[in-house]
């Protein structure tokens, strides 16, 4: 790799061992990337996961965490700062790891989130690189922002925060922004989870080899929303790993489908139509069981929080059920504020206080990780990262086609098959 | 026992030492975090939990085993799976992919796992379960004895 100077000094020990550590790591991303520079990054963002409740990867007992714990006193020890706008939106609520984080220049920009674009700002712009911690934001920046990210996880943020640099591989590069396989969606698409079905699909069937960019055609792109955006990002990330898609018609980068494949023609072309809907659906379908619990774990925002509350005022949640939903901090305000939390919690909702946490008898717990502990045995939601992240909980976690399905699920206490 | 030997060049360096041992190989992209058992702050095991995802692995124990697969998928907290499994000696010993994907080579990289990708062939294709594989993850060179 070529560096300049400043990223040679950097890498040569002449900042201390933070930097040097961190640009060895960089470079050594970088070479076998086949990078042949490193480019300045404008905004990083770590999404800090469950911390002290349990959870996820990033929590205290966990060896990336004393990794990244190790490699930040190091940096305290060296007064070392962040060299480019580093937020970090707090779900973990591990106050020391604040302090750290503040103390190497880092800003808490929200004090609860998700691991979608809802509650991560200040958003990068359109042709700036960036380094997100959450997958998600990677999938949401890439192709409708046109920022240029690869999703690296938490040691690329913390490398590429603290040098303000990251290696010009992936994403970052012109030629691998381009479409490669062109997908023609024949199907309506009713709301936020079809659109996440749709992801679903699409992400499966290219996930052993992510890296060729599907083109989306055949989107009425006057009817799309945000919200249906963003859920569809979740999915494209999972079960599969897609980090950059082009829309035609709504990704900047993709004004036309000829732009969107840069004159060239796909490699691969599939329809996606009701029946591929449907094989979807159809992997996590209802068995009937009575669920204990049923989730609204996308975020809601404002708009659909007071879907929500259309759907329900005047009722009450079943009293053998859980139904817990999560919010963005946007909703969460409005929630509070115009007094729609008062009117859902007295029709028996859980509001959980960020993303993963369910309430459930009174205790905070992931389902991902808490369901065979707490007796958790089935599971209605909204989200296939649910279907799949609980399943090493060997629970039934079943998805259902729209609010209004859940919300029916949870007043009646039984799922209609 | 054909003991043909095939030599297998990436374009780039790879990551970390020498290593060798029986390939295990899927057609199907990994991720630790939702193919693979136990606890996700706390990883118990290394055997293949998820059916639908990884029909090809479930069942088996990636423990200190030569992973051949197409990328990773899926969540940027493999790379703590991988870390805590690792810790407790039920990491890869190495992983030979068509093309790495970012949250496997940080891993990689901090922890110093060989691992390769971008190779002259398709080593999903040219390498087979069984097959004796020794992974240069510092040269980026695979030699692959067939079983």
């Amino acid at each position: 790799m070529k560096l300049n100077k400043e990223e040679e000094k950097m890498l040569t020990g002449a900042y201390g061992e933070s930097y040097k550590k961190a640009m060895e790591i960089l470079v050594t991303m970088g070479e076998y990337s086949s990078a042949e520079k490193m480019v300045p990054i404008s905004w990083a963002d770590l999404t800090t996961f469950s911390g002290r409740w349990g959870g996820h990867g990033d929590s205290p007992d966990n060896d990336l965490y004393h990794y990244l714990r190790d490699f930040e006193e190091l940096c305290l020890k060296e007064n070392a700062k962040f060299k480019c706008p580093m937020t970090i939106v707090d779900v973990s609520k591990d106050e020391e790891r604040n302090e750290r984080m503040k103390k190497l220049g880092a800003k808490l920009v929200a004090p609860a989130g998700a691991s979608s674009p809802h509650d991560l700002f200040p958003w990068p712009l359109f042709g700036q690189y960036a380094s997100p911690g959450a997958t998600n934001g990677t999938t949401f920046f890439n192709p409708i922002l046109g920022v240029r990210a690869n999703s690296e996880g938490p040691i690329g943020v913390h490398m590429a925060a603290l040098t303000g640099r990251t290696p010009e591989y992936g994403y970052l590069l012109d030629e691998n922004r381009l479409g490669k396989v062109l997908v023609e969606v024949k199907t309506e698409l009713k709301n936020y989870i079809d659109w996440a079905v749709l992801g679903f699909y699409i992400s499966r069937k290219l996930s052993a080899h992510y890296w060729d960019i599907p083109v989306l055609t055949g989107i009425d792109t006057l009817k799309v929303t945000s919200d249906d955006i963003m859920s569809f990002c979740a999915s494209m990330n999972h079960p599969g790993s897609m980090g950059h898609f082009l829309i035609e018609g709504i990704s900047p980068e993709a004004p036309t489908i000829e732009k969107a494949f840069g004159g060239k023609e796909p490699i691969e072309k599939f329809v996606v139509g009701p029946e591929e809907m449907k094989e979807i659906y159809d992997l996590y379908a209802p068995s009937g069981n009575k669920p204990d619990i049923v989730t609204v774990r996308f975020p809601l925002t404002v708009e659909r929080l007071y879907e929500v509350l259309n759907l329900l005022e005047g009722k009450k949640i079943h009293q053998n059920v859980s139904f817990a939903v999560n919010l963005t901090v946007h909703a969460r305000t409005v929630a509070e504020r115009f007094g729609v939390r008062k009117k859902l919690e007295a029709c028996g909702v859980l509001m959980g206080e960020t993303q993963g946490q369910v309430l459930w008898n009174g205790e905070i717990i992931d389902p991902w990780v808490d369901s065979r502990r707490v007796g958790i045995k089935t599971m209605i939601t909204d989200s296939l990262k649910d279907c799949n992240g609980a399943r090493n909980q060997d629970i039934e976690v079943a998805l259902l086609p729209s609010l209004e399905k859940i919300i029916n699920t949870a007043i009646n206490g039984k799922v209609e098959v | 026992m054909t003991n043909e030997k095939i030599i297998l060049k990436s374009k780039h360096r790879g990551i970390g030492g020498i290593a060798e041992g029986e390939a295990i190989v899927s057609k199907n992209a990994l991720s630790y975090i939702f193919d693979v058992g136990g606890v996700w702050h706390k990883p118990i095991n290394a055997k293949v939990t998820n059916k639908i995802e990884m029909p090809d692995w479930y069942g088996e124990d990636l423990a200190n085993r030569i992973l051949v697969f197409p990328t990773g998928r899926g969540g940027i907290f493999s790379t703590a799976l991988i870390m805590g499994l690792v810790r407790k000696g039920l990491g890869p010993k190495a992983m030979i992919n068509i093309k790495t994907h970012p949250v496997f080579a940080y891993a990689s990289i901090a922890l110093n796992i060989p691992t390769v990708d971008e190779l002259d062939q398709n080593p999903c294709e040219v390498i087979e379960t069984g097959d004796w594989v020794k992974v240069d993850g510092e040269k980026g060179i695979v030699e692959v004895i067939k079983k």
